[in-house]
């Protein structure tokens, strides 16, 4: 097939183009490389943490050295060594935090300038509140004042722990139990920054809260964790984007993201990830091993989960919703691509515990190159859910012949008035299609850009308006001109 | 042995040991020989454990501390009892294994199928090197597969020759007393036909038994080019037995495999379905059904490999789930990387009538080929309520009503049975099993 061979052409080029793929030369203040309680103790006092948060670390860090690595996923991948990554690196200006962005190093806003987020220009004319991670600790958060208004907090995890402890005392942990899973555990001991929600009662939050993410240092891991907590009749929509440079080893990502949804709340998760996958040859990359989860705790609270998953050598992550609230709604919409040798192993869970709870699934995975993607999917109805409802699709397409596409839904139901519905499809792009296109005046690249993003269409609907535009592209420049 | 995810399994080597020279052919050498290499492989993991992502829906704690015993049955059944087990109005030949071992007494052979259709301590006797030659054709199987091979106590072999069609179905009857002491049964079969022939199989398990026992009935299968081959399985044990049917499949070119299951009884049973088409136009149908209640669990695994092009597969599984039943359904389709134009459908549907029931399904899709058509459905759900309130209005009572609905939902599977006794025995097998939860 010709149409193929332009495709591996285009994918390939595609392959070395990681537009966010820069170094930035800041002067790093590192903990000492490798794991032991010591570099725990160091995190927490460059933290200025309190001591119930070390002990929670360190309960969590004696869980972890004896647990496994999970083998279950289909993933195959060099197991990290975890004595080899620096738990803590913080940009050196750090150490005195800047209090307005006036303060923050110019070279640090320069590199969020490359990366598209103007920090100044977003807060004069997005309306978008930004909290940035740069590798381990949070560096800016904007528009705090308007937001503190109306009660808002949004801030970074390490600044709750000094000045909100109650409630971080209250949730942290409360859906994701520190040694929940092996990297979750991992997550807990050395987690080193992340940002903190808390929407008070009533409160629509006034505009997108949004988190960008970026691994600098050479051989630093990311751990980063966000709790947010949203509480009665309360609604957020949050933001979460991701990048790194491009280096051959293999960095790792290990976050946790917990939240709370009290009575007839509202939390609509986004998330555009476009960590570096590596290159052509499937050389570096970031293995992206997230655990992000939901509790529905109130009656008729929801939750909506949407991502956009282009980056990673390696994605392992399952966004959960935990429907417990009688009436809850839990929704989870995802794209993920997987090009040249990314793995993909990523879905949902969805637990439903209260009455009348309801679930949607819809999953697209697109799979080029000589890449594996799999959906990988629970739902489950415990005996005293009455009338749950699920529907969930998962569509996968496969581009090239070297590739592979996965469906592993689990589906287990202990309730008789349940109803519980599963339909995957797998196939290509159909030579009509393409061929319409053509004649109609397209070049293949458009083609194939305008094909896969409606492919993907019910899951870009439901990105707020900035991302769709930037999640968007991303689909273009992963994708374009590519046939099967 | 040092893999936590399965139970230890000394005790199973130690009953081997013990039972090694009673067994059937146990004077033979190279069998001996071939039966240590299986448990060796078995002994290697040993019985899955439910942290096995294969096992995760069935537990085989049970087998972890039970003692065995394995003897021949010497007790007379009347002859009456086993043509109550047999499908009226079917002529053909008859094999009755009795706890595990083949019955001279009951098994009626028709002259015609004499040449190939023998018992497989037979064949070791009376020839060796077909019999080597079928055992050492096993290809990479489950542990649990190999510890059957180990311990197997007899079983039927059928070899047709190319372009010979069986005219009748050949009936197998399982059966399992309470006479016995005997509480392990393994019996294992061997199917080959050549090319352009074609067989029917119907098997029936059916037990007795009060107290535990583990049965296990595995067969491999090689249909070559355009052979055809349908079985047809029954199983209606007792509520102490565990059962475990474990069936590989090779499917050559334009070869054409059908199997039907039914399962109603037995404490826990594990239905295991392999087959690997391995050569161009071939096709594959999988049907089934599963009907639990009072702390019975059926676990259905079938794993279709597609790795040549144009290949079919189709696979349709009803589950009914009454008070305290329960069920899963895992299928896996995979279709490697040079199977292209592989077309692939699986649906598994659930009914749950009752809070105390519990349906898991988990089809899986693998697929590593661009061009292909590959969907699944899986669905869980009680009775609708509309079509139940439509069949009352027009004055069924509520219990027939329902009746009628389950009845429609179950026989959805058996609508392709062409043998017309056959599909009236599912029917009735189905339709007692519904009575009897009122």
């Amino acid at each position: 097939m010709v149409s193929t061979q332009e495709t591996r052409q285009t994918v390939e080029k595609v392959g070395s183009d990681y537009k966010y793929g820069f170094i930035t030369d800041i002067e790093m203040v590192k903990a000492p490389k490798g794991l032991n309680e010591d570099v725990i103790r160091f995190i927490s006092a460059k933290k200025q943490e309190p001591e119930w948060l070390l002990d929670w670390r360190l309960k969590a860090y004696r869980k972890w050295i004896k647990m496994e690595e999970p083998e279950w996923a289909l993933l195959k991948y060099k197991k990290p060594d975890f004595q080899e990554i620096y738990y803590y690196a913080a940009p050196k200006s750090a150490d005195d935090r800047p209090k307005s962005l006036d303060e923050v190093d110019p070279e640090l806003l320069r590199t969020y300038e490359k990366l598209g987020i103007s920090l100044q220009e977003q807060e004069v004319l997005a309306g978008v509140a930004v909290d940035v991670v740069f590798d381990s600790v949070s560096v800016a958060t904007t528009f705090r004042k308007t937001l503190k208004e109306k009660g808002v907090i949004f801030c970074s995890i390490s600044e709750a722990a000094r000045d909100y402890p109650d409630l971080m005392r209250k949730y942290l942990g409360s859906v994701v139990p520190a040694a929940d899973n092996f990297y979750a555990a991992l997550n807990s001991a050395v987690f080193t920054d992340g940002t903190f929600v808390y929407i008070p009662k009533g409160v629509r939050c006034p505009m997108e809260l949004s988190t960008y993410f970026r691994i600098n240092e050479a051989n630093t891991g990311q751990f980063e964790r966000t709790l947010i907590i949203a509480d009665d009749e309360s609604y957020v929509s949050y933001l979460e984007g991701c990048t790194a440079p491009m280096r051959d080893e293999n960095q790792l990502h290990a976050a946790v993201v917990e939240i709370i949804v009290l009575e007839e709340a509202e939390v609509k998760y986004s998330t555009v990830q476009n960590w570096y996958p590596g290159d052509k040859d499937g050389k570096g990359g970031i293995y992206n091993f997230v655990t992000k989860r939901a509790a529905c705790r109130g009656t008729n609270s929801k939750v909506s989960w949407t991502q956009v998953e282009t980056g990673s050598a390696i994605t392992w992550k399952y966004p959960s919703c935990i429907l417990q609230g009688d009436g809850s709604i839990g929704e989870f919409y995802s794209v993920a691509i997987t090009n040249n040798f990314q793995q993909a192993d990523t879905g949902t869970k969805m637990i439903h515990i209260g009455k009348n709870t309801s679930s949607t699934i819809i999953s697209k995975g697109i799979s080029a190159g000589k890449a594996q993607n799999t959906y990988r999917g629970l739902v489950r109805v415990l005996p005293n859910a009455e009338n749950t409802r699920n529907f969930t699709q998962c569509d996968s397409l496969l581009i090239g012949d070297e590739c592979g596409a996965h469906t592993v839904p689990y589906i287990e139901t202990k309730n008789p008035t349940a109803q519980v519905e599963h339909e995957a499809t797998t196939s290509k792009i159909s030579e009509e299609q393409l061929f319409y296109c053509l004649q109609r005046g397209l070049d293949v690249e458009e083609s194939v850009s305008l094909i896969v993003n409606g492919f993907c269409k019910e899951v870009m609907q439901q990105l707020p308006m900035e991302f769709a535009v930037e999640a968007q592209k991303l689909l273009g420049i992963s994708l374009e001109g590519s046939v099967g | 042995m040092s893999n936590k995810n399965y139970f230890s399994s000394e005790h199973l080597a130690s009953h081997f040991e013990a039972i090694k020279p009673q067994l059937p052919g146990g004077d033979v050498k190279w069998l001996e020989t071939f039966r240590e290499n299986c448990m060796e492989r078995f002994l290697e993991t040993g019985i899955p454990g439910p942290r096995v992502e294969e096992w995760k829906y069935t537990n085989l704690g049970l087998l972890k501390d039970k003692s065995f015993e394995v003897s021949e049955n010497q007790t007379d059944i009347d002859q009456s009892f086993i043509d109550t087990l047999s499908i009226p109005g079917l002529k053909g030949s008859k094999v009755v294994f009795i706890d595990g071992y083949l019955s001279k007494t009951y098994t009626s052979i028709k002259k015609e199928d004499e040449i190939i259709l023998s018992s497989l301590t037979d064949l070791v006797k009376n020839n060796p090197d077909r019999a080597k030659a079928l055992f050492n054709n096993h290809n990479s199987a489950s542990s649990l597969f190999n510890l059957n091979l180990a311990l197997m106590t007899g079983g039927y072999v059928l070899l047709i020759d190319e372009n010979k069609k069986l005219a009748e179905p050949i009936q197998i009857i399982h059966f399992a007393s309470q006479a016995t002491k005997s509480n392990a049964l393994r019996t294992q079969n061997f199917i080959e036909i050549s090319s352009g022939g074609g067989a029917q199989i119907i098997e029936n398990f059916v037990s007795l038994n009060k107290d535990f026992k583990w049965r296990q009935n595995n067969t491999q299968i090689t249909l070559a080019k355009n052979a055809s081959l349908e079985i047809y399985q029954f199983q209606n044990e007792s509520s102490e037995t565990l059962h475990m049917a474990e069936t590989y499949i090779d499917v050559e070119d334009e070869a054409d495999f059908k199997h039907f299951s039914l399962n109603i009884g037995a404490r826990i049973s594990r239905t295991e379905l392999k087959p690997t088409l391995i050569g161009k136009h071939a096709n594959i149908e999988l049907r089934g059904a599963f009907l639990a209640r009072n702390g019975s669990s059926h676990d259905v695994f079938t794993h279709m490999k597609h790795m040549v092009p144009e290949g079919t597969s189709d696979q349709v599984y009803r589950g009914v789930l009454d008070k305290g039943g329960k069920s899963a359904f895992q299928g896996r389709v995979y279709v490697a990387k040079d199977a292209q134009l592989t077309n692939a459908e699986q649906s598994n549907k659930n009914l749950i009538l009752d809070r105390s029931a519990e349906a898991n399904s988990k089809p899986e899709l693998l697929i590593y080929a661009d061009d292909v058509k590959c969907a699944h459905g899986a669905t869980v759900g009680e009775l609708d309520q509309e079509a139940l309130f439509y069949l009352k209005s027009r004055g069924l009572d509520h219990k027939a009503a329902k009746a009628l609905l389950v009845e429609a939902f179950v026989s959805e599977v058996f609508d392709d049975i062409k043998i017309e006794p056959v599909r009236q025995k599912y029917l009735t097998l189905a339709r007692d099993w519904l009575e009897q939860g009122e």
